[in-house]
């Protein structure tokens, strides 16, 4: 167990995009996420929640501060390292699916976790199976990608992104692109993966009904925090 | 020992005597021991060989009496240095089979520059076609990259996705090249081609040698290996942000 209950940290970020002119996003951010926790990032869009997110998740190297992922520092860290933190320990959810249309559901989700070889193939497809069984597409495993319906495939994503058991799974608008029925249901899931699995939820929605019914909800303006 | 043509001229064969005369006026019946074939028509018609002995008789010359000696090598390439050592060694006059056949190497040369040069523009063709290929694959798969990336393969995985790819592509192009080029050889090889110079020549002489298939194939793979490089290296660069974000 880490020394504090902190999976994610955030401390005095800053970013600014250069282009066309210099125009500062986020202004000294600093905010912490525990265990389990099912945090929201809500606010007006062009306030810098999904600049933050995308700070977050790794995959956005040009800022200054530090975010810390399970106890490491993550500034200046190689692509390389910044790659396999994101296997292991983090999981994505976007707007859009992302599913591979050329191979099936089931190896969709397989993938990360066939990069992380951390377990056999064949336990990979057993623990894929079961997430697919949790989110009601067990049945769909062995489609295309591209032959289920929206809601399905976000569920699949879902799946996707639990393969490697992460500390913590971003989502960015997953609700986004689905109807009420839908995001009723993405949201349960969300919910039953942090009370059961005591994994971390951190989503940036524009859904205030979403934000609501989250643990503790961030809202974000002009690139600072306003509630935390 | 005769050629063949000229023992066919005179109707001589092995066993018989025939009568040779030399430039200075001497005669002398010798036996037909054997007739030979050189494979080059205009050589077999002139050309006949006696024992040493028996010419420098006939010559009537010391048994020290010796006008050329050649020198056969396992490998031709020694030719000019071997050369250059008997003449230093021995004061005589020495002549490489290079420089002997000058003309006729300076020939081949040229053709073989003429077929190299054709076969280094046609893969370069072939190498921009892959590239080009490649490139557009990219810009399709642009979201498949993006993912990829987010769920944690780095920049250096992707490349050797892509790389692996223009490798597949040129093992298949490079096998299947190899297979019909072989083909190729099979037919011209059967085809006949009759020259009254070269009797024993019988169809389009062809060399089957492996050195000529496996510079095929190195260039190849080379080729597809340097058209995948920067199409992979690329797809390594992409920005998975800028690409989730822009949906």
């Amino acid at each position: 167990m880490s020394a504090t209950s902190n999976i994610l940290e955030v401390v005095k970020v800053n970013k600014s995009f250069h282009d066309p002119v210099t125009v500062p996003v986020l202004k000294d951010v600093s905010m912490a996420v525990k265990r389990g926790e099912f945090v929201s990032v809500t606010g007006k869009s062009g306030c810098g929640k999904s600049t933050l997110l995308y700070i977050l998740s790794t995959m956005d190297t040009d800022y200054e501060g530090q975010v810390i992922i399970d106890n490491e520092p993550t500034f200046g860290l190689t692509g390389e390292r910044l790659s396999q933190i994101r296997n292991e320990k983090i999981g994505f959810v976007f707007q859009f699916h992302y599913l591979l249309s050329e191979f099936s559901v089931l190896k969709n989700v397989m993938l990360p976790g066939l990069k992380l070889a951390k377990r056999s193939a064949a336990e990979i497809e057993a623990r894929a199976m079961d997430l697919l069984k949790d989110l009601q597409v067990k049945d769909q495993a062995l489609k295309m990608a591209n032959q289920l319906s929206g809601g399905q495939k976000q569920r699949v994503a879902i799946a996707r992104s639990m393969i490697n058991d992460p500390m913590i799974i971003m989502g960015d608008e997953p609700t986004g692109n689905l109807d009420k029925k839908n995001s009723e249901i993405v949201f349960d899931i969300f919910q039953k993966i942090a009370s059961e699995h005591k994994r971390s939820l951190l989503v940036v929605t524009h859904d205030n009904d979403f934000a609501a019914r989250t643990d503790r909800t961030i809202v974000m303006d002009d690139g600072r925090i306003v509630t935390s | 020992m005769l050629g063949k043509g000229l023992a066919d001229m005179m109707e001589a064969s092995i066993g018989e005597s025939v009568q040779v005369t030399t430039a200075t006026g001497e005669r002398a019946m010798l036996r037909v021991s054997g007739i030979f074939q050189s494979g080059i028509a205009d050589a077999d018609k002139v050309q006949c060989y006696a024992n040493i002995k028996t010419v420098q008789k006939l010559l009537a010359r010391p048994s020290s009496y010796y006008t050329d000696i050649n020198v056969k090598l396992h490998d031709l390439l020694e030719a000019p240095a071997m050369g250059q050592e008997l003449a230093r060694r021995f004061g005589v006059d020495a002549l490489d089979v290079q420089t002997a056949n000058a003309q006729f190497e300076t020939g081949s040369d040229v053709r073989n520059i003429i077929s190299y040069a054709v076969g280094v523009v046609l893969l370069i063709v072939a190498g921009f076609g892959i590239y080009n290929i490649l490139n557009m694959m990219i810009y399709e798969k642009l979201d498949a990259i993006a993912i990829l990336k987010a769920t944690g393969f780095s920049g250096s995985d992707v490349r050797r996705i892509f790389l692996l790819l223009s490798m597949i592509i040129g093992v298949a192009g490079g096998v299947s090249g190899l297979i019909g080029g072989f083909t190729l050889q099979n037919i011209i090889d059967n085809i006949p081609f009759v020259t009254a110079a070269l009797p024993t020549v019988k169809t389009f002489p062809i060399d089957y040698s492996p050195k000529y298939y496996i510079i095929a194939v190195t260039f190849a793979l080379l080729t597809t290996w340097v058209a995948g490089w920067f199409p992979a290296r690329k797809a390594s660069q992409v920005d998975p942000v800028e690409i989730i974000r822009g949906k």
